[in-house]
């Protein structure tokens, strides 16, 4: 998309469309009648240094500008689309270099940034990919039940199934890779509130570790950003092992988000305002951008922090709770999953299967053969 | 009203003796009264006769956060009797959390917190902006039904359209889910200004219980706009989703147009959005927006009213309010200058004001009726044209909300029986027809009013208010000494004497066709415009009168009225002094209209 490709309505713009001239005629009863009561152009009106006049603003000025908004788009999601500077990766690669950064490292980035890449097309061209829940990862110990899962994909499947979808979360492959002896079986997403029961009882029981292990909140929060990190490094190679399956995933702050939902409520009740920390704050920022300005961040963050993560785990997980708490985070939607909307979702459905059994491929996809 | 009535039957006492209210159309109070309950405009209204308030010891101004026009006025009336009063109490209500401002306007009175009753509410973000937000807003909603526990779910869309186009998708998605997935059964109901009472009383309905027993809970969703924000409180709301927009009505004194466009919603409003989700107990938000969006593209506070509104009636009560100095007047938030000139250059020009920014006997006249200036001074001057009693029901009629009912399922069926009330020369001659109509049903056959009123697309609700609106003008009227005066409708003269009289008020919303096209020209700011397509105006005027100018989607003229030129310079040459206006077609025209008047006025003095 290029500069030109934006709208290609034309709009005829009048003489003056903001009818200046009235505004500039100074022979208007009302501007007369302004005057001679003392106003002078480019003054308040209201009375003389008015106690509270430090909170006028422009609009107390002039008239509201206003513009017209004929399009669907979110708040904020044009102004990011303008944000996307290309060009720029490679040159922050040269800067990296320059700055003596290794070859591997570069080349470690640039790998990344084009997971990132392919992740999001494979997400607009398919659609996301959903997972149920399995069990939970607390600090070190995996709390383990009957309800390990994988992945229920269907990267294409009816729409209805659309909101339970994006909810599942990576988190439990991370949790998995740790217990590492995981069954796979599917799961429905009912699931969910069982879970966060369990994590709830998990989450008091590291409240009252956290009683007897006191670190500098300082430091535990740093460390509880590293291990944040590398939580979602995990995720990510967990993402690629499965791209390599040419299936898409819901975004990698899905499993952060379903964690934090987790702990919110178990926490809520005892924390009240939202008290924005700067842990989190930094995390939702580097969410935000999953671009490779993330990624940077997240490795390099990590090989400084590294020696802070080696305190015991306890104290981070309390932490984490601590400062989480109360701060909002996101638990919903993800990003926008573009599909078509919810016009034919049936139909489109049975055309799908269909076209996939034709499909010596996709066959083979759906049946998960290497061939 | 429905406090007052709490109140009354907690103190054990009767309503309308020792506690009483007091609304646009109906007062309920007693010489015995101690406590009223009214609105700030009747307030207001109440102050213009009695600059001090010496009627009370105690004045409590509530929901101040939402800074209404009268809720402003009040505020710096109040600031400026209490110098006087000592005696007075005065206390201000609001829910806001710039409280400080509201400290600081009132010389640093003490400020009472009072903790509210709500629960915790969490907020979620999304973490990537919206590629369409009513879509993403159907899926958020579908989701916390699929997976959240139980809890109503409140969202908030920006106008009917897509408020019922958002509802069909969610049910059909709904039904589906519940089909195939065996989730609990989701009630969708709308939410909007303009709908049936009825309809509105829908969403105080229980939450569908499951559907077989021991089957998934059921949950409502109600899809509003900005009224459920502040006006109107649900319980059972646990989830709320917040796309961040909501349509603002803005004033633009430039050009004199209101335009009624989609635009962000403030931080404020934002919280007092997700506060609704904490109301019975703990609640989510889900907002549709990044946190980024938040802190950066959403202003702090919601414009109060004042910066939004033309303010000619305003400044019209502020007169009549005893205050002189329009420029000083101590407002919380001062509006614009150019605002403030607009509304008194209109007032001169309708000469509710003199040269030198009194009140003239007109504009005393004017400001004793609930209405805009432009359409008190109509009503004011319509004996002239013999013909009070049409333009007082035009009045009326302009006063209530839109009559002609155009749903979306049968927009055909109603435009087809509008076309039976269309009067080839305009909207506003329709409206009378067609409560010409209604009053001729309603008068033969009280009882089928409703029913007809449904037949015919109309809203038998507005209908209704119209109709005591005129009563409560006719009173004015009466008390004024304004002649009820008709002309014989066999009479030819008799439409074109309404169009004339309509001129008295609104010579200046006139417009004038270019001569390519359909764009018309507004006279003076030189906008052009196009006619709303709801119009019934078939025969090609070029010249035309609107009651409003708003900007949709385009420039529109909405409720237009077709007149001829020469009746301009006839009925308001000052306006139209041809030595000031501007050079150009609209003068040209106006210049051949008089010449063309006055050779015809030749020939009959030469013919007689």
């Amino acid at each position: 998309m290029g500069l030109l490709a934006e709208s290609k309505s034309r709009k005829r713009i009048q003489n003056d469309p903001n009818n200046t001239r009235w505004t500039r005629d100074t022979t208007t009863f009302g501007q007369k009648m302004l005057r001679s009561q003392g106003w002078e152009p480019g003054q308040f009106l209201g009375a003389k240094n008015a106690a509270h006049s430090e909170y006028h603003t422009a609009a107390n000025a002039s008239y509201i500008r206003v513009s017209l908004k004929d399009d669907m788009k979110g708040l904020g999601y044009s102004k990011s689309k303008e944000d996307e500077v290309t060009g720029l990766d490679v040159f922050s690669d040269l800067l990296s270099r320059l700055n003596g950064k290794s070859e591997a490292e570069v080349e470690e980035k640039v790998q990344a940034r084009l997971q990132v890449k392919m992740h999001q097309y494979v997400e607009q061209k398919w659609g996301p990919m959903r997972f149920v829940r399995g069990g939970l990862l607390v600090g070190d110990n995996m709390q383990e039940e009957d309800d390990s899962s994988d992945d229920s994909e269907s990267s294409t499947a009816a729409d209805d199934k659309i909101p339970a979808a994006t909810k599942e979360s990576k988190k439990e492959k991370s949790k998995k890779r740790k217990a590492a002896s995981l069954k796979d079986d599917d799961e429905l997403s009912a699931d969910d509130e069982d879970d966060e029961k369990k994590k709830k009882k998990q989450r008091k029981e590291e409240r009252r570790a956290k009683k007897l292990a006191k670190s500098g909140s300082n430091e535990s929060s740093d460390s509880e950003k590293a291990k944040k990190k590398k939580e979602k490094k995990e995720k990510k190679e967990k993402k690629k092992s499965k791209k390599d399956k040419a299936l898409t995933e819901e975004e990698g702050d899905e499993d952060a988000m379903e964690l934090d939902n987790a702990l919110n409520n178990s926490s809520s009740a005892s924390n009240g305002g939202p008290e924005k920390s700067k842990s989190s704050k930094k995390e939702k920022k580097d969410k935000k951008d999953k671009k490779e300005k993330k990624d940077k961040k997240d490795k390099d963050k990590k090989k400084r922090k590294k020696s802070d993560t080696s305190d015991t785990e306890m104290p981070d997980a309390s932490s984490a709770v601590a400062s989480r708490s109360g701060t909002a985070t996101p638990v919903t939607t993800g990003t926008s999953t573009p599909r078509g909307g919810f016009v034919t979702p049936r139909s489109r459905f049975i055309a799908q299967k269909r076209a996939a059994f034709m499909d010596a491929q996709a066959l083979n996809q759906i049946f998960m053969v290497k061939a | 009203m429905s406090v007052a009535q709490r109140v009354a039957d907690e103190m054990d006492v009767t309503l309308g003796e020792e506690v009483g209210y007091s609304i646009r159309f109906e007062d309920k109070t007693t010489p015995k009264t101690m406590l009223k309950y009214m609105t700030d405009g009747m307030l207001l209204r109440e102050a213009m006769h009695d600059h001090e308030m010496s009627r009370y010891s105690c004045i409590i101004l509530d929901e101040a956060h939402e800074r209404t026009l009268a809720t402003d006025i009040l505020m710096a009336l109040l600031k400026q009797i209490a110098e006087r009063r000592p005696d007075l109490k005065i206390i201000i209500m609001s829910a806001t959390l710039d409280a400080q401002k509201f400290q600081k306007y009132f010389n640093d009175a003490p400020l009472l917190a009072v903790p509210g009753r709500t629960h915790p509410v969490e907020i979620f973000y999304t973490p990537e902006p919206e590629r369409d937000y009513v879509e993403a807003a159907i899926r958020t909603v579908l989701q916390i039904h699929a997976s959240e526990p139980e809890g109503d779910i409140l969202l908030f869309l920006t106008g009917e359209d897509e408020i019922e186009d958002a509802c069909r998708k969610i049910a059909l998605e709904a039904e589906e889910l519940t089909r195939e997935m065996d989730a609990g059964p989701l009630a969708i109901y709308p939410l909007y200004g303009t709908l049936p009472p009825h309809q509105q009383q829908r969403i105080f309905d229980k939450a569908p219980g499951p559907l077989r027993k021991g089957g998934q809970p059921g949950r409502k969703c109600i899809v509003s706009t900005n009224i459920a924000e502040t006006s109107l409180t649900i319980d059972g709301i646990v989830y709320v989703v917040d796309p961040g927009f909501s349509k603002q009505k803005i004033y633009n004194p430039r050009i004199r147009v209101e335009s009624l466009l989609v635009s962000p919603i403030s931080k404020a409003s934002a919280q007092q959005r997700a506060g609704r989700a904490g109301r019975t107990k703990p609640g989510k938000c889900f907002r549709l927006y990044t946190e980024k969006a938040f802190k950066k593209e959403l202003i702090e506070q919601t414009y109060p009213e004042i910066l939004r509104s033309n303010l000619a009636n305003t400044v019209l009560e502020l007169k009549k309010l005893g205050v002189e100095d329009l420029v000083h007047f101590d407002l919380m938030d001062p509006p614009a200058p150019e605002t403030m000139m607009r509304a008194l250059e209109e007032l001169n020009y309708l000469a509710c004001l003199d040269d030198d920014g009194e009140l003239t006997t007109l504009g005393g006249l004017a400001s004793e009726f609930p209405l805009d200036p432009a359409l008190a001074v109509m009503l004011i001057s319509s004996p002239e044209f013999y013909c009070s009693n049409e333009i007082l029901s035009i009045t009326s009629l302009l006063s209530v909300p839109q009559i002609f009912v155009r749903p979306a399922s049968s927009r055909k069926r109603a435009d087809e029986m509008k076309a039976l009330f269309a009067h080839p020369d305009g909207d506003h001659l329709t409206l009378l027809n067609a409560y010409h109509a209604y009053k001729g049903q309603e008068t033969s056959d009280p009882s089928s009013a409703k029913q007809w009123c449904h037949e015919h697309f109309l809203s038998y609700r507005h209908l209704s208010s119209a109709d005591s609106v005129r009563a409560q003008l006719k009173r004015i009227m009466e008390t004024h000494g304004l002649d009820l005066i008709s002309t014989p409708f066999e009479d030819k003269n008799y439409y074109t004497n309404i169009r004339r009289a309509m001129l008295a008020g609104f010579f200046m919303q006139v417009a004038m066709k270019e001569s390519s096209g359909k764009v018309y020209r507004t006279v003076k700011d030189e906008q052009a415009v196009l006619i709303h397509p709801s119009t019934v105006l078939r025969t090609e005027y070029d010249w035309v009168l609107y009651n409003e100018f708003v900007l949709t989607s385009k420039q529109y003229i909405r409720t237009c009225t077709g007149i001829r030129p020469e009746w301009l310079l006839e009925i308001a040459p000052v306006y139209f002094d041809m030595d000031t206006l501007e050079d150009g077609d609209i003068k040209r025209s106006l210049a051949r209209a008089a010449e063309k008047k006055r050779r015809k006025e030749a020939m009959k003095k030469a013919s007689r």
